[in-house]
């Protein structure tokens, strides 16, 4: 392929102009009916556009107490998610535990897939153990007011799993992260892509039939953000 | 005997159902599209601008910015394949396949794949696989062909799909979309486990992070690249810019010109394969960039269409794609935008061999041979009304480039005696007002029934308005007469 890989790029380089290559500045997605509302109001209304529920809560504490007296009242007793010091809540899974929900961080590395009939499908067991849990535990390294978007960041202790297979996914958010739009994220230095950035925008939806909405085929069906005031 | 395009578009104009459901279909993407951009405080013509100039500095720069992100890449572990054909881009996924002993393989939204023909090639090779797009899924499912580049099923009806459903999964007859899709959720779901391996496109990459986007609308190529140890992407040689910042903008241009979405349903930024501690995620990181013809269409004066992000809104506002559907423009190439490349990448493999051989040098549009029969027709499924130019998000000049492609196509076949009947009345009818009266008065009578033999078959595929009752210049008169 070492061959192909020369002829293709002197093939581009004869093509291509040789001027120095410049910037290009990008204007913003700014919506109009946006006015002077706050950017958490602008957030929160970029969600609802999306079909995104919310909550804003003081502090961690009560983000913590909050979520698992919502737990409690739907009656959840196992929930997919991060190791608990990825999550912007300390606390809460130890909570949760001790109210009697379990809470499991799926781990890929554990469970490798069946090659040959004769292997053991410890893979198919975790995703199969795991497909049936209703809720999932997030958090998110960033939320856009102008289209309620969020980046979750993959890696280690967190697995994107928790955020793909439940049916609901809770995402927790500092209100500190919350940024006007994506490029402010990706200008400001903090801003982290890691290995694997996925941004989640509402519920997974599908169009395919006849343009009528069909959700959560390869996703949640509900997403639903908690904003941490105070961190 | 008519080309394989003029029988497709027969079939399809025949086609009352499908072209009820174009139509309503069409219309409510172009409504939803509009509304994404009136909603904005930036007007649609700087943003056209923005995304334009963005896709036309890479065009500029491709071999810097393919090199540079090369080199982010396989300093993070991944594998940089250069494939300068279908073929190449095959036999490599054939054989990482058969040495990782995957048999089964998942396969994401990729009208690349298509474009190569990658499913039949691989199971040909005794590969299985599966496509985890719903609309794809369903394609697959019908032994049809996709429609459009971002709703490949956009031509199927519920009902149809519930038969389908029916007779092929056991699904008890529901039109109930969210229970059909449910139906594919727990097909998909079952094939997660047993799949090793998961080959998808990308829509862009970043070069300067060596960030790969993978955009999908519901999130089936994130998913699979979660659960799947091996990732195979596939990447046109065009599909790059020189930021993240610029890929992100793209991204959104995009979904608001496709669907309406400010951002996409679902978007992934891979840097590489992730690291072992990670617990999902793929292992494994290959980059397939495929040429298939683009870099000697880059030397072409046709050059800009490779500027193309996918979106598909020229084909919700074309009113020839409108009525007869992607369908019937082939098999990989459809819409106004297929229109150009189709014809134009079936003629590229000579220039890129010729290429080879000598010096190579920018390539006139007169030289480029309409080689392949089966998409030389293309470019006539237009009316050159310049509506895909005014939605492109990232301007391309799809009209200008359609009526160039004619003009070649009419000096390779020569002008017939037809075209010289017709080009001569329509010197007559418009060189004289009195001459134009006439002909005003005898199409009023014509067209509303059979024409004469001449135009009675260049008129079974057309719905031509009846002319006004009276001329512009007579209505004009009336309403300025003192």
């Amino acid at each position: 392929m070492n061959d192909a890989r020369e002829a293709m790029l002197n093939r581009l380089r004869d093509a291509a102009p040789s001027q120095a290559r410049q910037t290009v500045p990008l204007p913003p997605f700014a919506r109009a009916a946006d006015g002077d509302a706050t950017l958490i109001d602008r957030f929160a209304a970029a969600l609802e556009r999306i079909g995104v529920t919310w909550e804003v809560t003081d502090t961690a504490v009560s983000a913590r107490l909050y979520l698992v007296t919502s737990l409690q009242a739907n009656a959840i007793t196992r929930v997919l998610t991060w190791d608990a010091a990825q999550l912007p809540a300390p606390g809460l899974l130890d909570t949760m535990n001790v109210l009697g929900i379990e809470t499991i961080s799926p781990d890929l590395r554990a469970a490798p897939p069946r090659m040959r009939p004769q292997d053991p499908d410890s893979r198919g067991d975790l995703l199969r153990s795991v497909a049936t849990i209703e809720v999932g535990i997030v958090a998110a390294e960033a939320g856009f007011a102008d289209t309620g978007a969020l980046a979750v960041r993959g890696g280690k202790q967190r697995p994107l799993l928790a955020a793909y297979i439940p049916r609901r996914v809770v995402v927790l958010l500092p209100a500190s992260n919350i940024f006007p739009a994506l490029s402010h994220w990706l200008a400001n230095e903090a801003a982290d892509t890691g290995e694997v950035v996925t941004f989640l925008t509402g519920p997974s939806q599908s169009l395919d039939l006849e343009l009528i909405s069909a959700a959560g085929i390869h996703g949640p069906r509900q997403v639903h953000v908690v904003i941490i005031g105070g961190i | 005997m008519p080309s394989p395009f003029k029988t497709r578009a027969a079939q399809a104009l025949d086609d009352s159902d499908l072209r009820t459901s174009l139509t309503r279909a069409s219309s409510r993407l172009q409504r939803w599209r509009n509304q994404a951009f009136d909603d904005l405080e930036t007007p649609w013509a700087d943003l056209q601008a923005a995304a334009a100039a963005s896709r036309q500095a890479a065009l500029d720069h491709l071999p810097e910015l393919l090199q540079t992100l090369e080199t982010r890449l396989l300093q993070r572990g991944a594998e940089v394949v250069w494939a300068e054909d279908g073929a190449a881009a095959f036999r490599y996924i054939a054989a990482l396949a058969t040495a990782r002993g995957a048999e089964r393989v998942l396969r994401g939204r990729s009208p690349l794949a298509e474009e190569i023909g990658l499913d039949a090639a691989l199971a040909a090779a005794g590969v299985n696989v599966i496509n985890t797009h719903f609309g794809d899924y369903i394609i697959r499912l019908a032994e049809d062909r996709s429609t459009h580049p971002h709703f490949p099923a956009l031509h199927q009806r519920a009902a149809d799909v519930a038969d389908l459903f029916e007779s092929k999964l056991d699904m008890p007859r529901t039109l109930d979309p969210q229970a059909m899709g449910g139906m594919a959720r727990f097909r998909l779901r079952r094939e997660l486990p047993r799949s090793e391996m998961m080959i998808c496109q990308a829509a862009l990459a970043a070069a300067d992070s060596g960030t790969l986007a993978l955009v999908s609308d519901s999130g089936e190529d994130r998913l699979a690249a979660s659960v799947a140890q091996i990732q195979v992407i596939l990447l046109g040689i065009e599909q790059v810019a020189a930021t993240l910042e610029e890929v992100l903008f793209l991204t959104q241009m995009g979904s608001r010109s496709a669907s309406g979405h400010g951002f996409p349903g679902a978007v992934t930024l891979l840097n590489g394969p992730v690291q072992p501690d990670n617990p999902d995620g793929p292992g494994e990181l290959h980059l397939v960039i495929v040429d298939n013809g683009r870099s000697a269409l880059l030397a072409t004066p046709f050059r800009d269409v490779l500027a193309c992000i996918g979106c598909g809104a020229c084909h919700n506002v074309c009113p020839v794609n409108r009525e007869i559907g992607g369908g019937a423009y082939g098999d990989h190439y459809r819409g106004p935008v297929g229109a150009v490349l189709g014809p134009l990448v079936g003629a590229m493999p000579s220039i890129s061999r010729r290429g080879a051989q000598t010096a190579p040098s920018p390539v006139a549009a007169a030289d480029i041979p309409l080689l392949d029969p089966a998409y030389a027709d293309l470019p006539l499924a237009s009316t050159l009304c310049g509506a895909c130019a005014d939605v492109c998000p990232v301007g391309i000049d799809l009209p200008e480039m359609l009526r160039s492609l004619r003009e070649q196509r009419l000096a390779a076949k020569g002008e017939g005696p037809v075209d010289k009947a017709l080009r001569a009345a329509f010197r007559w009818a418009t060189q004289d007002p009195a001459n134009y009266r006439r002909t005003h008065g005898w199409l009023r009578r014509e067209l509303t029934g059979s024409v004469a033999p001449p135009l009675r078959a260049w008129q079974a595929g057309r719905d031509l308005p009846k002319p006004a009752a009276k001329l512009f210049r007579d209505r004009w008169a009336e309403r300025t007469k003192p």
